[in-house]
């Protein structure tokens, strides 16, 4: 009985391959391609010399905001600064900087805002000088009492061509 | 039980061929003492074709691999290959609103040759290891325009046993 079915097993076993073999029907088979859109992206910051208001560390901190929102960021330089550079996400965007105030466009990734500040530069202060100079440069405004001062010598010499024609009108008169 | 073994055995030594010579019949009155016998078989094509499994399109990713459609083994007759159709409508349906989509494309390149995929692509393979590499392309527009969520899309490849020209 043994040898019938170990006879019979290798012609099952010689049939079957030959079966699978065959492929003239056309055959379909579908392959999946997924995707995810997260639903918030994350801004890192980097503001080494002020603060950017809402967001707490200055260096490496970072926020979760909405996907596609538009974030308004306050610039604050801290004391002897001001903002030199705004970058994000690798662009310069310092010329859209407005009043210290900075808005993102739609948030579509994840972003890196960065600050970069510079001292304010300190003008010298002019210590006055013990003789004034009479000529202004000819670039500078007029100050207050030079202009009272060519008022006065106009009307002085009106006032005395004024005199000298009463005289000259006094003389005809007494001749 | 030997009985049975023979008569088992002969069964399928019958089962197994599948060639039958018919005998021609020659004798003395006949003219000519030759004959033509022709001896035939047949041998059924037989392929073996991969398609890409399941991908997984990272997020703002410009370019995926989607692996390739490859004959793996043929055994076809001349003049005959095996077809590859495409299809797919090329958006990735959000699983949410199934108004919100991702277009994509596809990119086969079979060879040096590279041509997107359109509705009905279809490329033939005729020799083993023939085959088309695929990618995944999606704008930075259109990823930046996606609202939040899952999306998906099943491609459909078409295999077809077909004449090569």
């Amino acid at each position: 009985m043994k040898k019938i079915t170990i006879l019979l097993l290798a012609v099952l076993i010689f049939y079957v391959p030959c079966m699978t073999a065959y492929a003239e029907t056309p055959e379909q088979k579908g392959a999946t391609i997924s995707a995810a859109v997260p639903a918030t992206h994350v801004i890192t910051f980097i503001s080494s010399g002020g603060r950017i208001e809402d967001v707490d560390s200055t260096v490496g901190g970072h926020k979760e905001y909405g996907r596609r929102s538009e974030q308004p960021f306050h610039i604050i330089p801290d004391d002897g600064k001001e903002i030199d550079k705004v970058l994000y996400g690798g662009e310069d965007v310092t010329s859209k900087v407005k009043d210290g105030y900075f808005t993102t466009p739609p948030l579509v990734a994840d972003m890196v805002f960065e600050v970069i500040y510079r001292d304010i530069p300190v003008e010298p202060v002019s210590e006055p000088s013990e003789t004034p100079s009479v000529h202004q440069p000819s670039d500078s405004p007029a100050k207050t009492g030079d202009t009272e001062q060519a008022a006065v010598l106009i009307i002085a010499v009106l006032l005395m061509v004024f005199s000298a024609a009463l005289i000259m009108k006094c003389k005809n008169i007494a001749n | 039980m030997k009985k049975i073994i023979a008569l088992l055995s002969a069964a399928a030594m019958l089962s197994a061929a599948s060639a039958t010579a018919f005998a021609a019949e020659i004798n003395e009155s006949t003219d000519s003492k030759q004959a033509d016998v022709t001896i035939s078989t047949s041998v059924a094509p037989a392929y073996t074709v991969s398609i890409p499994v399941n991908a997984n399109v990272a997020f703002n990713a410009a370019e995926t691999d989607f692996g390739s459609v490859s004959l793996e083994s043929a055994r076809l007759a001349p003049n005959k290959a095996v077809e590859v159709t495409i299809t797919s409508d090329f958006d990735l349906n959000n699983s949410a609103d199934n108004t919100a989509v991702i277009p994509y494309t596809l990119k086969a390149t079979k060879g040096t040759a590279t041509e997107t995929v359109g509705t009905g692509y279809s490329a033939k393979l005729q020799n083993t290891g023939d085959k088309v590499a695929l990618t995944i392309n999606i704008a930075q527009a259109d990823w930046d325009a996606a609202a939040a969520g899952d999306y998906s899309d099943t491609v459909t490849f078409n295999i077809a046993y077909v004449d090569a020209v």
